[in-house]
């Protein structure tokens, strides 16, 4: 009995390591792979010569002018920041609105961004789509980015942490003569830093990552996001560059790995707000 | 006083030139591909600069599952080209059902460009539709079965002819366990891979006789049940694999596949060890040995959209411009190695030239006179995906008997054309 | 007091006002707009959009497409949901018993949750390809497995690749789950002489019943709009195995431009969704769990 205790840690971390080893594994490979020449991707796991053909491939536009991966990472970068400073503007805003200023009604409201949130998405791809086209904001940054603008998950994480801070609080700040934009932005929004790293860690993640929106609304190879760019380049007759393939997937994963890295005790805290979320 | 002057001058002519500049411009769409790119970047860039009033704004197509289905979207939200390339008889005449295209025999000179470029027959016996002509073809890519020479040579075996001597071959080579497999069967839910295996076996089974037509399936007969019987045999003997694989031939996981000209060129750079034979499709075992075998072509022209007339005398002129001129029909087979439209490319030298230094390709230009453009209908992306899924997949996952599938295939396929 | 709450009131109508601008524009209008666009037969390019009545949605009901993509998902569901419970709660048993290193196995195990749907499919794709790495591995067993290849298969490996992506992710809730139990419950059972898998299936289980319905309730909704990975890499073939509703609306909207049929299907889509899950919630989710 005591000799299985004294063996049981080491066992636990030993499993616990393959197991690691094993959720690590396609990032290895991937990543390895973006350096290997094509023919050894599928028989050689660790390369036996480094090559950057792949990545410079992918730079100098591929072998059209027009699908500069450089562009991609920009275009990702605008379809996501936007959308994530918005989404904060917006969510301290209406929160504070429902909870501060107790507006009538706002229990209805409250109740209605929860609905919302339960609202399967496919109801709204073909008329959202619609909208953009009638609007004449098809191919367009517009068009990637509008429907993202406000969040009510970000509203209701904010309005949940509103919730505890006291009013006393911002009571002094309106004796003092601070405005409710200056209560907003220099008192609420200070406060809730975690929130905001929460809401901004998981908005910024799911624009980086979005594929469906923007395959439909946009057809501009010179607008796509990273993800779609990289999506149409593997199907669309390009399959016979394995390495360029995995240098583009790695370019798409690695932002948001070391956002993640650096967020990460952020996201065990935000975790128990996605439940909703999906 | 003299400063304000030239100030105001100044910013006279960057009007002045800013207007002119902005003259007419046309919007031009060209297949998603590197050689296409690389040449169309050229020659616009050259009508450019000899026609500074006369723009064209040249842009890829937006990639998408497929051309088609891009090219549909842009127009249904009001984002379309003016002018386009890569575009098949079956999707034109969807876009000409739709009012969509501009027929371009309602133009001067139309009779003497196809003249001119020397595909008169081409153009009237293929791409009219209605009493007129929409699409002016800008290549043929006849489609053939590349074999792994040394393969066969070490079996001491012939080019395989009929689908039995590929079942014979197959008995002594096939290896599933070494990765050795005999012929690559395409099973991707993909509409377009059905031209090139189904539409290809049928028309040389069938001696180029269309396998539907704009009012019926005429496929329902022993030339596809022969075909699909031998697909059949193959998938149920794991003589075709059934996974994905990267160049299965060029490896030699495969003996044998179906391909078009354009994989030559990268062939050659990636497997330069890789020795194969460019072969005609193959036939049912009773077709006569002596006869010719038909097969598919691959063939995309310039179809017109815009409705502005101004822009439609601009895209005449550059399309005269463009067929005009031999040397941009040369300079395409040096780029993308695809055959012309033309009926003299295996007559004129400057072609010959070019082909005798690529005798791979100049295989495949011995097949131009048996190769035949996909059969005619404007629901053709409809039918053959519905092909797949009750021909095609059903026979290759053993689901339904060949005949089983033909029947039902051809009584699925008649509903969409008629609704 | 009065104008005090007044003026309140009207500062917090003008701050929610774009949101409930913004909810109007692009939630509600959009929303009866699906509902509209699904009575009308319309072509996306033609002009013509007549009423058909219940038409779409009668040949919604009557197309064997649908009993198909239903298999698919409830394939996926039950690959998913066992597959992830079974990883995920052994990865947080396991954390919740080491001394050190905690957060780095967290961190490690939670890098695959980042993953881009783009990214992983185009990995998975060429690691389990006919000469994949894995295909590589196996044939050492005389082993080849046409993963997304073999119609029997394809949406299992789907379910698996997706279960690489979230097994770190509901670790972390599991592990939540696990410090919630407190220790006093334990020790009362080992007294009353429970054994180690007793102890387990009588109190662990229960326990963590929230976060089974969690996975439950998103594996529901994951299978039916699941798009990137059968578009990446299947394309909703072979046999139609993988193909779900979400690809099937894509198809039939943008490149057969049905937008009626493609509503239709949006809604129907939806129903179902909400129908399994609240029949789901009924059959495992439970209130009596031990305080």
């Amino acid at each position: 009995m005591n000799k299985l205790k004294k063996y049981k840690l080491p066992i636990i971390y030993f499993l616990l390591f393959v197991g690691l080893l094993f959720s690590l594994f396609p990032y290895i490979w991937m990543v390895l792979s973006s350096f290997k020449v094509s023919e050894e991707i599928y028989t050689q796991f660790i390369p036996t010569k480094l090559t950057f053909d792949n990545y410079s491939f992918l730079f100098s536009g591929g072998s059209g002018q027009q699908r500069n991966f450089l562009y991609g990472i920009v275009n990702s970068l605008i379809v996501s920041v936007i959308p994530t400073i918005s989404v904060i503007f917006f969510g301290v805003l209406t929160a504070y609105a429902f909870r501060r200023l107790k507006i009538m009604g706002y229990k209805i409201y409250e109740n209605f961004i929860i609905y919302q949130m339960l609202f399967p998405g496919v109801l709204f791809l073909v008329p959202l789509f619609l909208l953009m086209r009638d609007w004449g904001v098809i191919n367009t940054y517009t068009a990637m980015i509008l429907r993202y603008l406000i969040d009510p998950w970000a509203i209701f994480i904010y309005t949940q942490f509103f919730k505890t801070i006291p009013e006393s609080l911002l009571e002094s700040a309106r004796i003092d003569g601070a405005s409710e934009f200056q209560i907003i932005f220099k008192i609420m929004l200070p406060l809730s830093k975690t929130t905001t790293a929460i809401v901004a860690l998981f908005t910024f993640m799911a624009r980086w990552s979005d594929f469906l929106w923007p395959l439909i609304v946009n057809k501009e190879y010179g607008k796509m996001p990273l993800s779609v760019l990289l999506a149409l380049f593997t199907k669309g007759g390009y399959q016979q560059y394995p390495g360029v393939q995995m240098a583009g997937a790695t370019l798409l994963t690695l932002p948001i790995v070391i956002l993640f890295i650096v967020f990460r005790k952020y996201f065990a805290k935000g975790i128990n707000f996605t439940g909703l979320k999906g | 006083m003299k400063k304000i002057k030239i100030f105001a001058l100044t910013i006279m002519m960057v009007i002045l030139v800013g207007t002119m500049a902005q003259a007419v411009t046309v919007n031009f769409w060209t297949a998603p591909n590197s050689q296409q790119e690389s040449f169309w970047s050229d020659v616009v860039a050259n009508w450019n600069q000899e026609n500074p009033e006369k723009q064209i704004n040249w842009k890829v197509i937006p990639a998408g599952n497929s051309s088609e289905e891009v090219i549909l979207t842009a127009l249904a939200t009001g984002t379309g080209p003016d002018f386009t390339t890569n575009i098949f008889t079956g999707f034109a005449a969807q876009l000409i059902n739709n009012d969509y295209l501009v027929p371009f025999n309602k133009f001067d000179g139309f009779e003497k460009l196809l003249e001119n470029r020397s595909m008169e027959n081409i153009v009237k016996e293929g791409w009219g539709y209605n009493d007129n002509y929409y699409v002016l073809p800008l290549y043929t890519n006849p489609i053939a079965y590349w074999w792994n020479e040394d393969a066969l040579n070490k079996l001491g075996v012939e080019v395989p002819r009929t689908y039995q001597d590929v079942i014979e071959i197959a008995e002594q080579y096939n290896n599933p366990a070494e990765n050795k497999y005999t012929l690559l069967t395409r099973y991707k839910p993909n509409w377009w891979d059905r031209w090139y295996d189904f539409g290809l076996s049928y028309y040389a089974a069938a001696q180029g006789k269309p396998y539907w037509n704009l009012e019926e399936v005429l496929f329902n007969d022993e030339y596809s049940l022969k075909y699909m019987e031998f697909i059949d045999t193959m998938v149920e003997n794991n003589y075709s694999p059934l996974e994905n694989y990267q160049d299965p031939v060029q490896k030699g996981i495969v003996l044998g596949s179906i391909e078009g000209p354009w994989n030559i060129k990268y062939t050659e750079k990636t497997y330069p060890e890789f020795n194969y034979v460019i072969a005609p499709p193959l036939v049912p075992d009773d077709y006569p040995e002596n006869e010719e075998v038909y097969t598919f072509a691959d063939t995309k022209g310039i179809v017109m959209l815009t409705k502005d007339e101004e822009k439609q005398q601009l895209v005449w002129e550059f399309i005269n411009w463009y067929f005009s001129d031999i040397e941009h029909d040369v300079k395409w087979l040096e780029v993308t190695n695809m055959l012309p439209a033309r009926e003299d490319v295996l007559e004129k030298e400057q072609f010959e030239f070019y082909l005798s230094d690529n005798p791979k390709l100049a295989e495949y230009a011995k097949l131009l006179p048996y190769s035949i453009p996909p059969a005619l209908n404007s629901k053709t992306i409809e039918l053959q995906t519905e092909l797949n899924s009750v021909l095609w997949e059903p026979v290759i996952y053993d689901k339904k008997t060949p005949q089983e599938a033909l029947n039902d295939a051809e009584k699925a396929l008649n509903e969409i054309i008629d609704s | 007091m009065r104008t005090e709450k007044a003026r309140k009131n009207i500062i917090g109508y003008i701050f929610s006002s774009p949101f409930l601008i913004f909810t109007l524009v692009m939630w509600l209008y959009p929303f009866i707009w699906g509902l509209i666009i699904s009575f009308k037969k319309w072509n996306l390019i033609s002009p013509s959009q007549p009423w058909v009545g219940l038409q779409n949605y009668i040949k919604v009901i009557k197309d064997p497409m649908l009993w198909i993509m239903i298999r698919n998902s409830v394939y996926f569901m039950l690959v998913f949901i066992s597959l992830t419970t079974a990883t995920s709660l052994l990865v947080a048993l396991l954390i919740k018993q080491i001394p050190r290193f905690k957060g780095l196995f967290i961190t490690g195990f939670l890098l695959a949750y980042v993953s881009s749907g783009v990214a992983y499919s185009m990995v998975f794709n060429l690691l389990f390809s006919g000469d994949g790495m894995i295909n590589n591995f196996l044939a050492n067993f005389n082993i080849k497995i046409g993963w997304f290849t073999n119609p029997k298969i394809a949406m299992a490996s789907i379910g698996l690749i997706v279960c690489w992506k979230f097994t770190g992710y509901y670790a972390l809730f599991f592990l939540s789950g696990l410090n919630n139990i407190s220790e006093s419950l334990y020790e009362a059972a080992k007294i009353d002489g429970a054994n180690a898998w007793q102890r387990f299936i009588k109190i662990t289980v229960p326990m963590l019943n929230p976060t089974f319905v969690m996975i439950t309730v998103f594996a529901t909704i994951t299978s039916f709009n699941l798009f990137t990975e059968p578009f990446m890499i299947t394309g909703g073939g072979p046999m139609d195995a993988t193909r779900t509703m979400m690809l099937e609306i894509y198809n039939r909207v943008f490149s057969l431009l049905q937008a009626g049929y493609g509503s239709t299907l949006a809604i129907v889509s939806g129903i179902i969704t909400f129908i399994f899950v609240w029949v789901l919630r009924q059959i495992i989710e439970r209130d009596d769990i031990y305080e």
